[in-house]
């Protein structure tokens, strides 16, 4: 009981000070480190659990740091990087196409280097070819011999990480987190959401996870709109449907858009989020109720709400017509030329292209982001485009070809101590980032290279730009986005109540998987086809009950059966 | 070297290595254009199949493009869309979706194909794998750049087509070709125009593929009209494009073109073919370097081939055919100095010839001297011993000899200047000087041959004997040479001639007769020619009666020199005085004295004398009667006085030794008498005692001392004494002795005597 108390509050105390963390993480390599080197596995597990009953017993409210502190005098003296008679490690990856252009292996790159001279580690990067990720991911699993180490979305492997672990691909990683593993494991400890996240249902680690380090990094997209035009008008930006349904028929009045509001409405990724839908609380996929069920949102009234706004939208000529054959190059082009005045989209590719493409012909054009759209004014959005913590990729896995297990953890687990984190973050100190007023700070070589775009100048340092094992940093968003439209963005998008309806990452059985993909094939279709004549006004609203019913046949309850069985396992671990 | 002073040789030499390195040339310069033809048509070749192999490969996707297209006319939903008048209505959006999702979903649009599009003219819209826009929107987004207008983009896709190319260039300034297609073929009512659009990276991609050589490069060209120029894609399509070059359009009456053109500063070959599936020109463009530069690499590889061939030949052929060194290392094997020079070879192996052919010739003349040698010691044998038919040695030289045949005379040759004899050290000269001389005289006639005796030359004269005629003719021939012999070198000849005698068996019997004359050669020293003949009768024993002889031994045992001398005198006076006595006789009659001075010796028992004397070399043929005299003299006296002495000496040493046998009677009972004491007592030495008696009785002292003591035990005996009662009486100290004197001296013990005397 008090140890849970003190979980809690650290984890408050890491969320307002990223600080803590590290000085927790330190401790728990100090205590891990020491122990873990020669008494074994079981004795190190002892010395924790004591560690912690002592410190629960002396002062629960006491900084974790005091008693870290003292640990890691202890335990600095057992184990530190680089790691004193190195080794050679193989690790498999996919080279991130912002690192591919101007790497052809990761080895070459300074953030590869530096890895490896910080651990003392050998490390032979392996890349699949661009753009063949599966087809060699595939091809590598039916060879006898593993690299030592793979880096891939597991939660996609076929019948989840626990058949991969049974396929005998995927070490096991319990014994190896508590021996070897101390940063990762006061991670976890510090972060039990992201604990959960990262076991099998039975609680068995796997992987070294990616970890979205901060809300803002957990959300990407959102709605946009004309900010000129807004001030041209008079107008706020609107926060509720109806201030939308004005906001859009100003612009189509007033300035005359041919499709106020447009967006690439055939990416998948952007219609699942599609903030309209959120509004009325029924987005097209599932979700987690209030009821802490798994619901499908396509058939609940919300979504026909939803659906009877956007016709009507659409039949006023706010909407593009097109909307259903468009592409994000015609989105682009209808935004920059003032065809149209709103969009949905991303804070990078979206937002940002977009500002700098229209303000080469435009010099007052600006897209300021709207907060997702609710019905009543003043309600915080209970829905919102949001990842879980931990996101299915770039995470990786020590494989059961790996001889020296101990030093594929060590290099592994290098990455959540403090060390590790700042240069998988900021890469080299003095070289990619400066420390101003404690806060690290990219220098002009990343964010204003002559040569290259930011993106591109980030991958040869840090890998925050793209993903891996690693606990990625808020700090790094802050930065990346240049415009403070971007940065007000990510904070006007990620305040809603969406972390509760998000699915965390279960794992359904393989024939779970198999059968729901089975069914889900076949309703997302329908559902599709449908939403488009629903839209376009070619299906009246009457046959909405048989469209509920048609899909229900479908046999959308196994689904859901399915969906909650899961649920309930993962909300077990 | 010896080649280079040798200028002839020199030219020879550089001649043909000349040559061989012309041929080499010749052969290759042929070659070279043998195979500058033979690679311009095979490049032509080549360059045909480029051409088909491309037109087959770039016809293909265009039908594949235009396959697409196609389905796409005759799927319904496109159909529908078209048959909509007045624009499209929302409603009909989702047909538009559907639409735009099968061209998704068939995954037309792959990297080939950049854009697939329908025009719908009523609505001027465009739906494409990007989605449905306005046609402006969609010119906006793909196709705006400097120079061109919607108007005309518009224009041209409202143009009515029916499967033509057209080459655009896109907003990037890509050159795309686009194939149009009216819904309704040239219909003017047709309300939508299809295309299917090719990007140019893509036609590159695929000439890429065709194409396996770097230096060569395909292109697609499609001739322009009269206002509009023409389009090029391909490397060098740039290049063409500002040089605004158009193909010549005078083809073959198949359509195949041939060109050379320059571009930036190199010449290419073009040939091109039309396509009919697509209105291009394909054309292959031809480095001509790379054609030469084939033959020319051909040419390069055939040179250095032709040198590796002839500098390997060069090196084989040194290494195993090398006349001049195989000589060498016959010479150098069998030379005295097996190193030689190595920069010198040729001057060296001329030397070497040099010395081989001298020790050659000089072998020879060895030779002939040898088998002059030998034939002298043939005829050596042949003159000198009798002939015997049975030794092959004779046999064997005389196989083919002209003596076998007619008669032989062996002549002597002696020269003598005046006074002097035949010296060793002149017969090169004589020899020279007979051998010369008389072969030039009687060759002629006879056969000659020449052999040096030791004394002598002799000459075996082969000829038929015709008696007086023959003597008369040799002795003239003998004369001419005695006159030059006397004229040139002061000598006088003595021919001394045997007789003619039948066959290689006469020439010893003939030699004989003429060692019979040479013996006279003293008697007869004027006249230079003797014969056999002349001296044949002549007596030639001496006169020395044995009565004579008898008294002279005896006067010599009687040491009476005076009477010996006068007697020998006699004799040799006798004997010495007479002409026709030969020396040799002479020289028997002295051996026949000293004989008798021998015997005389004997006979006086003073043989010891005799080993003093050697007589032989006192003895020889010169002796005249003078010197004869003088030695008998000195020999006699020497003879007879050592006789005389010896006489006197016995007569001293019998008296003395009859005085040593009274001691030895008188003293013998003393058993310490020995020859110690004897000779104490006559004080000499005991040696020269034992000596002395030894020599005057026969017997030695100790033996006669014994003696007398063995008969007076043996009288002793006979008076029936016992044995020690004898040892005092007898001289023993002890019967021990007694009895092994005793034995040794009758060879019986005295107890066995004793018993013999009872």
């Amino acid at each position: 009981m008090k140890r849970t108390t003190k979980r809690t509050l650290e984890k408050k105390e890491r969320i307002r000070k990223g600080a803590l963390l590290i000085t927790a993480a330190i401790a728990a390599a100090g205590i891990a480190a020491g122990c873990g080197s020669k008494d074994g596995k079981d004795a190190g597990k002892d010395t924790i659990s004591k560690e912690q009953t002592e410190t629960g017993k002396t002062d629960a409210s006491e900084p974790a740091g005091t008693t870290a502190s003292e640990g890691a005098d202890e335990g600095s003296k057992a184990f530190s990087y680089p790691v004193a008679d190195g080794g050679t490690l193989s690790y498999w990856l996919e080279l991130n196409a912002n690192a591919a252009a101007n790497y052809s292996s990761l080895n070459d790159a300074e953030f590869g280097k530096k890895l490896q001279e910080n651990t003392g580690i050998t490390v032979e990067f392996q890349h699949p070819a661009v753009g063949q990720l599966q087809e060699q991911f595939n091809l590598l699993l039916s060879n006898r011999t593993l690299p030592d180490i793979i880096e891939y979305s597991w939660l996609t492997y076929a019948g989840g990480p626990q058949k991969a672990i049974e396929d005998g691909v995927v070490l096991p990683l319990n014994d190896v987190i508590d021996s070897y593993c101390p940063n990762l494991k006061a991670y976890l400890e510090a972060n039990p959401d992201v604990d959960k996240m990262i076991k099998t249902d039975d609680g068995t680690y796997y992987c070294f996870p990616f970890i979205r380090g901060g809300e803002k990094l957990k959300t990407s997209t959102g709605l946009m709109l004309r900010g000129d035009w807004l001030d041209e008008l008079g107008l706020e930006v609107p926060t509720t449907m109806d201030e939308w349904y004005d906001v859009l028929t100003a612009f189509k009045t007033e300035k005359n858009a041919s499709a106020p509001f447009t967006y690439w409405y055939s990416s998948q990724g952007l219609t699942d989020n599609n903030p309209f839908a959120y509004a009325y609380g029924a987005p097209r996929n599932f979700y987690i109720g209030d009821d802490n069920k798994v619901h499908f949102g396509a058939v609940e009234d919300g979504y026909r709400e939803y659906l009877q706004t956007m016709h009507k939208w659409m039949s006023e000529g706010l909407i593009d017509v097109d909307l259903a054959t468009l592409t994000n190059d015609q989105v682009s082009a209808k935004i920059t030329n003032g065809s149209a005045g709103a969009s949905f989209g991303w804070c990078g590719s979206s937002l940002g292209t977009w500002t700098s493409a229209g303000r080469a012909t435009e010099e007052d054009f600006t897209l300021v982001s709207a907060p997702y759209p609710t019905v009543e004014k003043g309600d915080k959005p209970e829905f919102g485009q949001k990842d879980n913590d931990f996101v299915n990729m770039g995470c990786a896995v020590i494989t059961t070809s790996c001889e020296n297990v101990e030093l594929a953890a060590r290099l592994l687990d290098y990455a959540y101590s403090d060390e590790g984190h700042m240069l998988f973050n900021f890469g080299i100190e003095g070289t990619s980032y400066t420390m101003e007023n404690g806060e690290p700070v990219y220098t002009d070589l990343i964010l204003n290279n002559p040569d290259l775009s930011i993106t591109h100048a980030m991958s040869g340092y840090i890998r925050a730009n793209y993903n891996g094992p690693f606990v990625q940093d808020e700090a790094y968003a802050d930065q990346y986005y240049v415009l403070d439209e971007q940065k007000e963005a990510l904070a006007v998008w990620s305040d809603t109540n969406a972390d509760k309806h998000i699915i965390p990452p279960v794992t359904p059985t393989v024939e779970e998987s198999k059968e729901q993909a089975q069914i889900m094939n076949e309703i997302n279709t329908y559902r599709d086809e449908m939403t488009l004549k629903f839209i376009l006004g070619n299906r009246s609203f009457d046959e909405w009950d048989d469209y509920v019913e048609t899909i229900r046949e479908m046999n959308l309850d196994r689904v859901l059966e399915i969906q909650n069985a899961a649920l309930e396992r993962y909300q077990a671990r | 070297m010896f080649i280079f002073r040798n200028r002839t040789v020199f030219f020879k030499w550089f001649f043909s290595y000349l040559l061989i390195l012309g041929l080499a040339v010749l052969f290759s310069v042929g070659i070279y254009f043998r195979f500058y033809d033979i690679i311009n048509r095979q490049s032509e070749e080549i360059t045909i199949t480029l051409l088909d192999k491309m037109q087959a490969e770039i016809d293909a996707r265009f039908r594949g493009a235009r396959l697409n297209l196609v389905n796409l006319i005759l799927d319904s939903e496109v159909q529908k869309a078209a048959a909509i008048r007045g624009g499209f209505s929302i409603s009909d959006r989702e047909l538009l979706y559907h639409i735009y999702s099968d061209i998704g979903k068939k995954n037309v649009v792959n990297d080939d194909i950049s854009h697939i599009f329908i025009y719908f003219k009523d609505g001027e819209t465009i739906l494409s794998e990007q989605g449905h826009m306005e046609s402006s929107l969609f010119y906006e987004m793909y196709y705006e750049q400097p120079g061109s207008s919607l108007e005309a983009f518009q224009e041209t896709l409202e143009k009515g087509w029916s499967g033509e190319e057209l080459a655009v260039r896109n907003k990037n300034g890509e050159q795309e070709i686009w194939i149009l297609q009216d819904l309704f073929a040239r219909d003017a009512d047709s309300t939508a125009t299809l295309g299917v659009s090719i990007s140019e990276s893509a036609l590159n991609r695929w000439m890429r593929k065709i194409l396996w050589n770097e230096s060569m490069e395909l292109m697609m060209i499609q001739p322009g009209g009269t206002d509009t120029s023409s389009t090029f894609i391909g490397n060098l399509a740039g290049e063409l494009r500002r040089m605004d070059y158009s193909i010549p359009m005078t083809g073959s009456p198949d359509g195949k073109i041939t060109a050379e053109l320059e571009i930036s500063g190199e010449d290419y070959r073009l040939d091109a073919i039309p396509s009919p599936e697509t209105g291009f020109y394909y054309a292959v463009l031809m480095p001509m370097k790379r054609i030469e530069q084939d033959a020319r690499s051909i040419l390069a590889y055939m040179a250095a081939g032709l040198f590796i061939c002839i500098t390997l030949s060069y090196i084989f052929t040194g290494m195993h055919y090398d006349p001049l060194r195989n000589i060498m290392d016959v010479f150098g094997s069998y030379g005295k100095d097996g190193k030689r020079e190595k920069r010198n070879e040729l001057q060296w192996l001329l030397d070497r010839s040099t010395d081989v052919l001298q020790t050659n010739r000089q072998f020879k003349s060895l030779y002939y001297n040898n088998a002059q040698i030998l034939r002298s010691q043939y005829l050596y044998q042949m003159i000198v011993f009798p002939y015997d038919c049975k030794c092959g040695y004779v046999e064997q030289f005389a196989q083919d000899d002209v003596f076998r045949e007619k008669d032989n005379l062996v002549v002597l040759f002696y020269l003598e200047e005046e006074g002097e004899a035949w010296r060793q050290t002149d017969t090169a000269l004589h020899q020279f000087l007979l051998t010369n001389v008389l072969k030039e005289l009687l060759h002629k006639a006879y056969g000659v041959e020449l052999v040096e005796l030791y004394d002598a030359v002799a000459c075996v004269i082969n000829g038929e004997d015709k008696g007086e005629e023959t003597r008369e003719e040799l002795e003239s021939f003998f004369d001419q040479v005695q006159t030059f012999a006397e004229e040139r070198v002061c000598k006088r000849l003595f021919a001394a001639c045997g007789s003619f005698r039948q066959g290689l068996e006469g020439i010893y019997d003939s030699y004989c007769a003429a060692r019979e004359v040479f013996e006279y050669r003293e008697q007869f020293r004027n006249c230079g020619v003797v014969w056999y003949e002349d001296i044949r009768n002549r007596q030639v024993y001496y006169e020395y009666k044995i009565e004579k002889e008898q008294k002279i031994i005896n006067a010599i045992k009687a040491g009476e020199d005076q009477n010996v001398c006068r007697w020998m005198d006699e004799v040799i006076a006798v004997n010495f005085q007479r002409q026709e006595i030969l020396p040799s006789t002479k020289k028997c009659l002295l051996f026949e004295l000293v004989g008798t001075v021998m015997k005389g010796l004997e006979q006086g028992e003073a043989v010891e004398l005799l080993s003093q004397f050697s007589f032989e070399r006192r003895i020889n043929d010169g002796m005249n009667e003078e010197e004869a005299r003088a030695f008998f003299h000195k020999l006699i006296h020497e003879t007879c006085g050592h006789i005389r002495r010896k006489r006197q000496e016995a007569k001293e040493d019998s008296q003395y030794i009859r005085e040593v046998m009274q001691y030895v009677q008188e003293n013998y009972q003393d058993p310490d008498l020995n020859v110690s004491i004897t000779a104490l007592h006559f004080k000499i030495t005991p040696s020269y005692l034992s000596a002395l008696f030894k020599d005057q009785t026969g017997v030695s002292l100790l033996e006669y001392i014994n003696t007398i003591r063995v008969e007076k035990i043996k009288e002793l005996l006979k008076e029936g004494m016992s044995i020690v009662e004898i040892c005092p009486q007898a001289g023993f100290r002890n019967s021990g002795a007694l009895i092994r004197v005793f034995k040794k001296e009758t060879g019986i013990t005295p107890g066995q005597m004793k018993k013999l005397n009872k």
